[in-house]
């Protein structure tokens, strides 16, 4: 397990062990995403796919154009271009539009229940990828099981919430029938909400 | 299958079960001491480093927090770093407006720099806050940085409220002294 601000470095490119474990695990749902849709017979993947990239290029340009929409002073400058990205509620608004745009299109091109679930499927992997590799740490624990910090002991918050996901996975496909519509989809969400609201106490 | 679905309904109510027990002894102990991270909610790691003007006199952090001012916001730079330049910039502007309500320090990386081109930095800049030379590198390494630049906003209980990788803008320094502000 890592610390999230550590980094690693290949030749001049370096990059937060956070980043690389949230690209990792963007990569293996897109995997999963699309073997679950194969699996389904979906003909339609391949479009589904496409505007699953542009709902990410979406969310990338305006986290990268934020400060720039915020302050259209930086523009006097192009190099800012390269510099700045980010900002108060970037991350927020640039999630937000892009599941906007996959939303309208699902709606415009009725795309399948099964589409939705492996969506699902795929966040809760991420969710899992991230917590699994990278060390979060909680409140003081009475226990002596934890991270161990200055004499203190806490609790290993990314470890329960690695378990709890690994948990949810499993269960979701092998307790809810895939032919149920959303069935899957509903169950991963309830499933993320009641794992934050079990955990939040130790956070 | 059955059996295994079993399994599976068995290890849910066992999880659920222990994170509840875990939430009882917790809430018995009532332990409430936060970690030293340098991270977002924790305790930002103390330190002692010289000023770049004056050599001879320091800075201490937990001195910083002490004081009647709301927080103190810790930047970590070097000299030829172009984001760097970029946002030195926005918090010189920021320090003419907040500068008596919040410390600014800026820290140098001086372990990948020189204090003389440090010092030409600040001159060329125009940076009339505090600057400190890291040259073990030591406090750099305690709040994992590089990568550079590095901002750090920590309330006046000396608990991190933000941690900013990269160039910063001056509304985003507005928005994390607020959010400072909220947290004290």
């Amino acid at each position: 397990m890592f610390h999230p601000f550590e980094t690693f470095s290949l030749g001049p490119f370096t990059i937060s062990i956070q980043l690389l474990f949230l690209i990792i695990g963007i990569f293996l749902s897109y995997v999963f995403f699309v073997t679950y849709l194969k699996k389904a017979d979906k003909g339609n993947y391949k479009e589904v796919e496409n505007h699953v990239f542009v709902s990410l290029i979406i969310a990338i340009g305006i986290y990268k154009l934020w400060p720039f929409i915020l302050q259209p002073s930086l523009l006097t400058s192009p190099s800012n271009l390269l510099y700045f990205m980010g900002g108060p509620y970037a991350l927020q608004v640039s999630v937000g539009v892009s599941l906007l745009y996959f939303f309208i299109q699902s709606l415009r091109k009725k795309w399948s229940y099964q589409t939705f679930d492996s969506l699902a499927f795929g966040v809760v992997i991420s969710l899992f990828v991230l917590s699994f590799f990278v060390r979060e740490y909680g409140q003081v624990t009475p226990f002596s099981l934890g991270f161990k910090l200055d004499g203190e002991v806490y609790h290993p918050i990314n470890i329960y919430k690695s378990w709890s996901y690994l948990i949810l996975i499993i269960s979701c496909l092998l307790l809810i029938s895939k032919e149920k519509r959303f069935a899957r989809t509903i169950f991963l969400f309830i499933g993320i909400l009641f794992i934050t609201y079990l955990l939040a106490p130790f956070s | 299958m059955l059996y295994i679905k079993r399994v599976v309904i068995l290890l849910i109510i066992l999880t659920v079960s222990l994170f509840l027990w875990m939430d009882q002894q917790q809430k018995r102990m009532n332990l409430g001491s936060v970690a030293t991270i340098p991270q977002p909610g924790y305790t930002a790691p103390n330190f002692q480093l010289n000023k770049i003007s004056y050599p001879m006199e320091t800075i201490t952090l937990s001195d910083l927090t002490l004081t009647e001012k709301n927080g103190v916001i810790l930047y970590f730079w070097t000299s030829w770093c172009p984001f760097c330049s970029a946002s030195m910039e926005a918090l010189q502007h920021s320090f003419q407006t907040y500068g008596d309500e919040i410390h600014f320090v800026g820290i140098n990386v001086t372990k990948q720099d020189s204090i003389s081109e440090a010092t030409k930095f600040l001159e060329k800049h125009q940076i009339h806050f505090e600057n400190v030379m890291d040259i073990e590198g030591t406090v750099s390494g305690s709040y994992y940085v590089p990568p550079i630049p590095a901002t750090i906003f920590i309330n006046s209980e000396g608990i991190i409220t933000h941690r900013k990788v990269g160039a910063i803008t001056v509304i985003e320094i507005e928005q994390s002294i607020a959010q400072m502000k909220r947290g004290n």
